[in-house]
């Protein structure tokens, strides 16, 4: 009670659960395209090499989140044209822009006169401390990622599926690529300020793996993720407002507490109904 | 008819793979087509999709092969290298063969045309199962429904039968002789066996293409093409001849 009182009360704890809508709509439905792609590990490496612009924001004296956002959709599109070219292994490429990224943060704000605030809310995220200014920059990649994948959606699965045959129908599948990379870059640089750089993957692959139980579809993946998340994250801002722990780490708590739980109760349905059968 | 291949070469980056063929298919035209590995089977459906243009010669394709930012050729491609692990369902995999523009529309109109490609190629029961649990050879037929989906006059099928059973094989023999009655076909196998008995005609690739309008592999054909083959008798003789070539 006293929770539903506060929640009412205070102003960052509605930005905050606000926040967290916005992000798992943005996380939960681009994430379904990431891992049903298999493109975890690159999104890794698009929010590490989003660092540098963080960094190299913090020399120059603008907002830190303007410079992730370039450094974030910047290394996607060198991702997926190098990938194209296919000369460079792409794993290796992502793993070249995820350390030199972090390398090139870490030399601008140590050059960055003074002291650097903020810098662990990049890392680790601070769901609390969210401003209007990033509910806006939710709020617009939720809203883009909603319409691509409304309008775009039988094109995104005939790519996403089978690029070969997608091209043989002569179906825009470079075009696809590169704008999904975008929308991929976009989320997970918005999302950054809420889960922070390092944790934002579990954003984009917990959901989905839970939500993968309950569905055969990509369309059924996207719901589920966003419905799976939007209930983690805001029990987990919850949760750790009343435990007076990092906002963060508990959502991710949660989240992994949520697939353990899902999948111990599907194992033990399944065994169930096995012996019924026998 | 509905393409002609006329003096065509073609390859990749400087490698020349296929030189100076002629070919021409029809209404109606069930072809097989067999050659050496690397002898530019491959490299000849994928000049007949469009997906690669010719380097000389002259390719031409009916008016009425041609709609809406493509051409009405069905494709089976050999071992796709899908995630089996993909969320999609059966019927989801064939509507994909039917979106163009950015496909809300056709998705929409989709569903019934899909319901009907899975009915054919006998997988209507399976159409909500996963794909990636369905065996290879359900996996094929489900392939082949995406394949006539959109209703094709050409069906083109690179290696049909590689991982697949020979229940599969029998029941894909059956039902392409069916799809024969409404779209030309162009088949590439390594199953000479299965191929003379059931095509109506065979070309051999090797560099250069072999083709008379008939499906008896001639000691001509073997000799100048050097295609690997192991049959040569029809008619009463024992359906399979090995033959050290």
């Amino acid at each position: 009670m006293q929770l539903l009182e506060s929640l009412f009360h205070y102003n960052f704890l509605q930005n905050a659960v606000l926040a967290a809508l916005l992000a798992s709509i943005a996380c939960g439905l681009t994430g379904a395209y990431v891992v049903s792609r298999r493109m975890v590990f690159l999104s890794g490496g698009i929010s590490h090499a989003s660092f540098g612009g963080i960094g190299l924001a913090f020399f120059l004296g603008i907002h830190p989140p303007l410079g992730a956002l370039v450094f974030g959709v910047a290394s996607a599109m060198l991702i997926q044209y190098l990938s194209d070219r296919q000369d460079v292994r792409n794993d290796s490429a992502i793993g070249i822009l995820w350390s030199a990224g972090m390398a090139l943060g870490i030399v601008f704000i140590y050059l960055t006169p003074g002291y650097v605030p903020n810098l662990m809310t990049y890392l680790f995220g601070n769901i609390l401390t969210t401003s209007p200014a990033d509910l806006w920059l939710l709020g617009l990649s939720a809203v883009l990622a909603v319409l691509a994948f409304i309008v775009f959606y039988p094109l995104v699965l005939a790519v996403a599926f089978d690029q070969g045959y997608a091209r043989v129908r002569r179906l825009p599948a470079g075009a696809v690529n590169y704008l999904l990379m975008a929308l991929v870059a976009l989320t997970i640089v918005t999302s950054i300020r809420v889960t922070g750089i390092i944790l934002v993957i579990s954003f984009l692959t917990l959901p989905q793996a839970i939500a993968a139980i309950f569905t055969r579809r990509l369309s059924g993946l996207m719901l589920w993720s966003v419905a799976l998340s939007a209930a983690g994250s805001i029990g987990g801002i919850l949760l750790s407002y009343t435990l007076n722990l990092p906002s963060g780490a508990v959502i991710i708590f949660t989240f992994a507490l949520m697939f353990i739980l899902v999948r111990l109760t599907w194992w033990a349905i399944r065994a169930w109904a096995r012996r019924a059968e026998n | 008819m509905l393409v002609r291949l006329n003096h065509v070469s073609t390859g990749y980056g400087s490698h020349l793979v296929l030189k100076g063929i002629d070919l021409e298919i029809a209404q109606g035209d069930f072809i097989g087509v067999i050659g050496p590995n690397g002898g530019g089977k491959t490299t000849l459906l994928r000049l007949i999709l469009g997906s690669l243009q010719p380097w000389a010669g002259n390719l031409e394709r009916a008016p009425e092969l041609k709609t809406r930012g493509g051409y009405r050729i069905g494709y089976l491609p050999q071992d796709p290298g899908l995630d089996p692990r993909f969320p999609v369902t059966a019927e989801d995999v064939v509507r994909t063969g039917l979106v163009r523009g950015n496909g809300l529309s056709s998705w929409r109109r989709g569903g019934a045309r899909a319901l009907a490609a899975l009915e054919r190629t006998g997988m209507r029961e399976a159409r909500g199962a996963s794909f990636g649990e369905l065996s290879g050879g359900q996996r094929q037929k489900v392939l082949l429904a995406r394949a006539i989906a959109d209703q094709p006059l050409l069906l083109v099928l690179d290696e049909p039968d590689t991982f697949t059973d020979q229940r599969f094989e029998k029941d894909l023999y059956t039902l392409l002789q069916e799809l024969n009655q409404q779209m030309a076909i162009l088949m590439v196998s390594h199953d000479l066996g299965m191929i003379s008995s059931h095509v109506k005609t065979i070309a051999c690739v090797n560099e250069g293409l072999h083709y008379h309008r008939s499906n008896i592999i001639s000691r001509e054909m073997m000799e100048a093409y050097e295609c690997p083959i192991d049959i040569i008798t029809h008619g009463h003789l024992p359906h399979r001849v090995l033959d050290t070539h």
